[in-house]
């Protein structure tokens, strides 16, 4: 990152499970609540995946023109809606005299699974011709960077990062990079709405996944009863700035991204991701010149896979030293389970309430943490919280860890 | 039998294919284009072929954005018409 220009978070859009917006998200997190549920979709009862994160009360045509409805994904219209929250949240608005000093950055993995469930229904149905042409683009991973930067008419230099559920992470970081080339503003992170029928099977491979029917058993991230994750859908955008020109028109600043480091270490080979994992916390710290006892909180990873769980255990103990110890290590989405991409999203919105309010929302559902951590359980923890670290795998092999610091 | 499709089936099509609200003025306007009613060309493209579906015709799908709605209306009813 340009050392005259530096990044910061200047607004925070939440679409969750645990609520819309930021200040509901953050609520719900504090009081540990969960929102796991049976998962009581059309076309989703007899399949072997039971219980997942989903979002309630989401009305897309609060946030989505009719015009981008017909022709998008619910990922899109969750992107779309957090944008738009972050966007006010900064006070940012579009610049149709300078299109070129904004671009939009996001991440997903999953894409449009229910609206292409719908249109390949219609093909095997009815033929070719009874496909509708935004089928086209509305499965792909690509089209909420390309929906808001239409929306909002954002010129900056757009992209889109395809590198599994860490790719939450890195289009903060690939955010940060482009504010530091010049572009002023940013909007960047990453929403998926993978609970639908077609989404749901490509995930029933994964082994690491939780097909437990109970809601309070189903993912206990670190627990010595930790029986794999459960999905949600949901994610989280920002508005990441050029600290300089936020200032200048008097936005907020809510938290300085400070640094950021990519690994990868093959799919699912979780013994391995301890060594890729330590390795980006040592270039995150690295680039935000921190040494590890700065280090206030982790907000982890949490896959809920035990051979994982002790691999990001020891990741932290051979990048951290004896810190790692006495750093408190929390992981809210045992909450409301993993949003793929959207979920270090959703971490790094619960970072920067966590770094403004001094207080650590707690890891819901796990009871214990047989691997040397001191894992915030049963109620949130207030602490003098400088600098937060955010870590994410996913489940193809890439490990990243991000370092935010208050504003 | 196909019947002549009118502006406000093509209005209610619009909004369906394309998610844009348009009214029968708008539309039966000579100069008015699909770009300026805010339908893009995937839109138009989908409004083309339910009415090729409901119709079992095949419409002329060149220059669409390029002609005016009313022209395009015009090909539409004389395919069906033909096609009938």
């Amino acid at each position: 990152m340009s050392p005259t220009r530096s990044a910061v978070i200047t607004g925070v859009g939440v679409v969750s499970p645990q609520g819309i917006g930021a200040d509901d998200y953050w609520k719900a997190l504090c009081q540990g609540r969960s929102a796991l549920a049976r998962i009581d979709r059309e076309g989703c009862e007899n399949l072997p995946l039971r219980i997942a994160g989903l979002v309630r009360g989401f009305d897309a045509e609060e946030y989505v023109e009719p015009r981008y409805l017909v022709q998008t994904d619910r990922f899109t219209h969750f992107a779309m809606a957090a944008a738009e929250l972050a966007m006010t949240d900064a006070g940012l608005t579009p610049q149709p005299d300078d299109p070129f000093q904004v671009a939009v950055v996001t991440a997903a993995g999953s894409g449009g699974g229910e609206f292409g469930q719908r249109e390949l229904q219609h093909l095997w149905a009815e033929g070719p011709r009874h496909v509708g042409p935004y089928q086209s683009i509305a499965w792909f991973y690509a089209a909420s960077t390309g929906q808001i930067s239409i929306r909002g008419g954002f010129k900056g230099p757009c992209g889109v990062v395809a590198s599994d559920e860490a790719g939450g992470l890195d289009a903060l970081a690939h955010a940060a990079r482009a504010v530091g080339r010049g572009t002023d503003a940013v909007l960047a992170g990453a929403a998926e709405a993978p609970i639908a029928p077609y989404s749901m099977v490509c995930q029933l491979g994964y082994p690491g996944l939780s097909t437990t029917d109970d809601p309070d058993r189903a993912y206990r991230p670190f627990g010595s009863d930790a029986a794999g994750f459960v999905p949600a859908e949901g994610g989280a955008m920002f508005v990441v700035e050029d600290a300089s020109t936020a200032r200048r028109r008097g936005a907020r600043t809510r938290a300085r991204i400070a640094g950021h480091t990519a690994t990868f270490t093959g799919a699912a080979r979780w013994a391995d991701s301890r060594e890729g994992l330590a390795h980006a916390v040592r270039g995150a710290l690295a680039e935000a010149h921190c040494a590890p006892d700065e280090i206030d909180v982790v907000f982890a990873d949490a896959l809920g896979v035990p051979e994982a769980d002790r691999a990001e255990a020891l990741a932290l103990a051979d990048a951290l030293g004896e810190h790692a110890e006495r750093v408190p290590v929390t992981a809210p989405k045992a909450g409301f389970g993993r949003a793929h991409c959207g979920a270090p999203a959703l971490d790094v919105a619960a970072a920067v309430l966590a770094l403004e309010q001094g207080l650590i929302p707690p890891t819901p559902h796990t009871e214990d943490c047989p691997y040397g951590l001191d894992l915030v359980i049963g109620h949130p923890r207030p602490a003098e919280l400088r600098t937060a670290l955010v870590l994410s795998r996913g489940l193809m092999g890439s490990n990243t860890a991000l370092v935010l610091r208050r504003a | 039998m196909a019947s002549e499709i009118t502006y406000e089936e093509l209005a209610t099509l619009i909004k369906a294919r394309a998610g844009v609200q348009v009214t029968v003025d708008e539309l039966a306007d000579p100069g008015c284009m699909f770009l300026d009613l805010g339908v893009d060309s995937l839109g138009v493209l989908g409004v083309l072929s339910d009415l090729e579906n409901r119709y079992g015709v095949s419409i002329d799908s060149s220059d669409l954005l390029g002609r005016p709605v009313a022209e395009f209306l015009q090909t539409v009813n004389s395919t069906v018409k033909a096609g009938a």
